[in-house]
């Protein structure tokens, strides 16, 4: 069998771009979940 | 809600005077501070990483690998796993155009003014995805292409040429034609150059169907979603909605199956 985590690195090419298109994600998520909840004074009540 | 309801809709209106800050000093005593902190940072950017200018290009010595800006590498790193017409002219066309329409399909009246997450989850999950995969392509294509733009780890010897031929990459109509034993005869002549096989048909279906289902399911599961947009507006968000989850896609499909082109004509290759 040959090694799976050897060259070309299909796999680890593969976990790399999902964990660290997630991790991306996340951060801009989370930041924006901070921003909602840190400016939450600024929202102009509803109506 | 009308635009000039929701203009009227101001601060000033909704709030007790005492409850409300002048932009002179306030306001533009923060941004004074910005700007003073954001000039600061550059300075020391540029004092720790000087991009000092290089000798002469010349034709006999070309540098190996040839890198674009970093700004540019996430589109130079999709040349790996697209045509560089699709790569270099049609997706950044696309994020683009994209990008423009997105206050005309956007229904939703929330966030206008204030931060939220909670009121715009599609909104904000959609283009932080589409964001993030922009970003960890500049990543792989700063820190992880070295010598003939193969990939190389960090702890990898960055002096080595990897060899070129390990990997095989194969159409995906050869695959159907070996797997499923499809004729390579053309079954329809499309002009002198293209004469479409069963296998290259069934490509077609398969790239068309992907558009096709994703259209499908919101519109059967979600209908709130899709009364909410409208018929155009609708097939406008999803069909870019799902040519951006298709870029991953098709790059897993060429990692993990070693597929080149998932649709080949003589005109373009997908």
């Amino acid at each position: 069998m040959d090694d799976i985590w050897g060259y070309p690195y299909r796999l680890g090419i593969t976990i790399f771009l999902v964990i660290g298109t997630a991790a991306c994600t996340l951060i801009f998520v989370v930041f924006a979940m901070w921003l909602e909840k840190s400016f939450k004074d600024d929202k102009i009540n509803k109506r | 809600m009308n635009l000039s309801e929701q203009i009227k809709k101001t601060a000033a209106e909704t709030r007790s005077p005492e409850d409300t800050v002048l932009v002179w000093p306030n306001l533009v005593y923060i941004e004074l501070i910005c700007i003073l902190l954001g000039t600061a940072v550059l300075l020391f950017l540029s004092l720790i990483s000087p991009a000092p200018l290089e000798e002469l290009a010349s034709a006999d010595t070309t540098p190996n690998p040839t890198k674009a800006p970093w700004y540019f590498l996430g589109l130079q790193e999709l040349l790996v796993y697209f045509d560089p017409w699709l790569a270099g002219v049609v997706l950044p066309s696309m994020i683009i155009v994209g990008l423009i329409i997105i206050p005309y399909v956007d229904t939703n009246p929330n966030g206008k003014g204030y931060y939220t997450f909670s009121e715009r989850k599609f909104s904000v999950l959609g283009f932080s995805f589409g964001l993030g995969l922009w970003y960890i392509l500049i990543v792989i294509g700063v820190w992880s292409r070295g010598l003939d733009w193969s990939w190389y780890w960090p702890w990898s010897d960055w002096t080595i040429h990897m060899s070129v031929t390990a990997v095989k990459l194969i159409d995906l109509e050869l695959i159907l034609q070996e797997t499923f034993g499809l004729s390579d005869q053309p079954i329809l002549q499309l002009g002198q150059r293209y004469g479409m096989t069963i296998s290259n048909l069934v490509t077609w279906l398969l790239f068309l169907g992907y558009y096709a289902v994703g259209f499908t399911i919101p519109f059967l599961l979600l209908r709130k979603f899709y009364n909410k947009l409208g018929l155009i507006r609708y097939h406008l968000v999803m069909f870019f909605f799902l040519s951006m989850c298709g870029v991953p896609l098709k790059m897993f499909l060429r990692l993990i199956f070693n597929i080149k082109y998932v649709l080949v004509t003589p005109w373009f290759k997908i």
